[in-house]
């Protein structure tokens, strides 16, 4: 029988001894200073391939950003949106502007061989509170995703007169347009692969929706699940950010590409908010290390300064709640735990009608419920 | 026009990039190699690490023990691609090759740790080598790993358990 200290001696001698077979001439420092120099050079690449663009957008958003920001409205960083009267909503590789008064709700999805509506109407307001018995609903922008356990058929909506005038993005609806009754007119295009419905008696107000669609800019479109959420090289940490690009992908597929369902920017408040929460959240731990799960949904938040420069990126997950706060990709396990606090500055305008939170009580001010 | 990587020179906040590195690669070298169990996933695991960290040195630098942030990326990076991996088949919960070592020398018995680590989970195998190999105390190892003491603690000690068992299967052949 060989006692404990003699077993710790034998491990100590036999780590030893095998670490000496490790080549450690194999050039890695060299590699990674190479692999970074990559990075750098793709970004002044983009850069200046993108400089007219970014110029556009960057006037855009210190226009429509209040340097004094005090509210969690998200800002929308699109010039035709500055009025205030409209903002721009995104999905896949698509974006669109709508009427800025206008809430969430659902869209046409396909669900086990029939396309269902998890609700077509508005839920929520347009700075994501759910809308209560005395509101009157204005239009609502849907998405294909389950906001209730409450559904309708699609083929049962297009037989109903509407009266509140929506926008579906990505729907689960054919390319045409369809009339639903005195003037109520639905149609639907397609915007670099996703489709746009929009549904209103305005003919003026539905051709406006629809000439105002464009490709999206302000996050990735699509993100491989363990592949790299980088876009814009190295991260500039020593700067200051001043807003947060929060940017939500859901997949419906185990091992699929996560798809771009939301994005939004928060100000200078939020954002100290955020990071004032970051500082005491602790250290970055896995929260569910006897857990096998698989996740759908998750939340990159990019901190950017006035100039748009990436600071750093962090991911939200909610199937294992936390935050990630090194994140490289959307398939990191490392983080701190999902607080309200770290929640209430991003979770705003569209996320809570995106995103299924945990289960827990206070989640379900931020997030979809287990029930809507 | 070529960029520069990181500031180059030392500053009070704490060394270059390119001097830690160079005094640090081998030694994260060998670390990587002992976590991983082999030159290319250890080439792989630390060149990965040594990115990120020039990428961050700024922030990297700051921290109380630099060697400790990128071990752990290291370790991180080992964990993930297990875990991955570990969707679609099971990690070696136990090896039984005693009936084929040369016995009764040293080298079995190096061989049987190395065997022993080879079919434990990688977070134990990173708790084993970072308690033996780099000689720290439990609450760095936990810190290091993100867990709590205990199960640092736990994971070293169902190694050592896991070693015993290896040795006594051995030792008939040792005869």
């Amino acid at each position: 029988m060989t006692d404990d200290a003699e077993l710790e001696g034998l491990m100590r001698a036999g780590l030893e001894r095998r670490a000496d077979d490790a080549d450690v001439t194999a050039p890695v420092a060299g590699r990674a200073r190479a692999a970074v120099r990559r990075r750098h050079r793709g970004r002044i690449v983009v850069g200046l391939a993108a400089a007219s663009v970014a110029a556009v957008v960057v006037t855009a958003a210190l226009s429509s950003t209040p340097t004094d920001d005090t509210s969690e409205t998200p800002i929308v960083e699109d010039r035709t949106v500055a009025d205030g009267e409209w903002r721009t909503e995104y999905w896949a590789d698509m974006r669109v502007d709508v009427p800025a008064e206008w809430g969430y709700g659902g869209a046409p999805m396909q669900s086990g061989g029939e396309v269902l509506s998890c609700f077509s109407e508005q839920m929520l307001t347009a700075d994501g509170q759910r809308l209560r018995n005395d509101q009157v609903q204005v239009g609502y922008v849907g998405r294909p995703i389950a906001l209730t356990d409450v559904c309708e058929m699609y083929k049962h909506h297009a037989l109903e007169p509407q009266t509140v005038p929506y926008v579906w993005l990505g729907a689960e609806v054919e390319i045409g347009s369809v009339d639903l009754g005195d003037g109520f007119v639905q149609e639907t295009v397609e915007v670099n692969g996703s489709m746009l419905t929009v549904g209103t008696d305005d003919p003026a107000l539905r051709r406006r929706i629809i000439d105002s669609a464009r490709g999206g800019e302000m996050c990735l479109s699509e993100v491989e699940v363990q592949g790299s959420i980088e876009h814009d090289g190295s991260l500039a940490e020593d700067l200051e950010p001043t807003s947060i690009t929060v940017c939500a992908y859901r997949t419906e597929e185990i091992g699929g590409n996560a798809t771009l369902s939301y994005a939004g920017l928060v100000g200078r408040k939020a954002t100290n908010d955020y990071l004032r929460e970051v500082e005491q959240a602790g250290r970055p731990a896995d929260q569910c290390p006897t857990s096998d799960y698989v996740e759908g949904e998750w939340v990159v938040l990019e901190l950017t300064t006035d100039d748009g420069t990436v600071t750093d990126r962090h991911v939200a997950h909610f199937v294992c709640p936390g935050i990630d706060l090194d994140a490289d990709s959307l398939g990191g396990f490392k983080t701190v735990p999902l607080t309200p606090e770290l929640v209430r500055p991003w979770a705003v305008g569209g996320i809570p009608a995106v995103i299924h939170g945990p289960s827990t009580q206070w989640a379900y001010d931020y997030f979809i419920g287990a029930q809507g | 026009m070529d960029v520069g990587v990181t500031e180059p020179r030392r500053t009070a906040a704490g060394p270059s990039f390119d001097d830690w590195v160079e005094a640090r690669v081998a030694a994260l070298l060998r670390f990587g190699y002992l976590v991983t169990g082999s030159q290319h996933a250890a080439e792989d695991a630390v060149q990965s690490a040594l990115e990120r960290a020039c990428r961050k040195w700024s922030r990297v630098r700051r921290a109380d023990d630099p060697d400790a942030y990128v071990r752990r990326m290291i370790v991180n990076a080992h964990v993930s691609d297990w875990r991955r991996a570990a969707r679609r088949e099971s990690p070696v919960a136990e090896v039984r090759l005693a009936d084929q070592v040369d016995p009764a020398d040293a080298v079995s018995r190096a061989d049987a740790v190395w065997r022993v680590c080879q079919g434990l989970p990688p977070q134990q195998r990173a708790a084993v080598v970072l308690r033996y190999y780099e000689d720290l105390d439990y609450p760095e190892i936990a810190a290091l790993l993100g867990v709590a003491e205990p199960t640092a603690r736990s994971h070293v000690h169902r190694a050592l358990t896991a070693l015993r068992g290896e040795l006594e299967r051995q030792e008939p052949s040792d005869d």
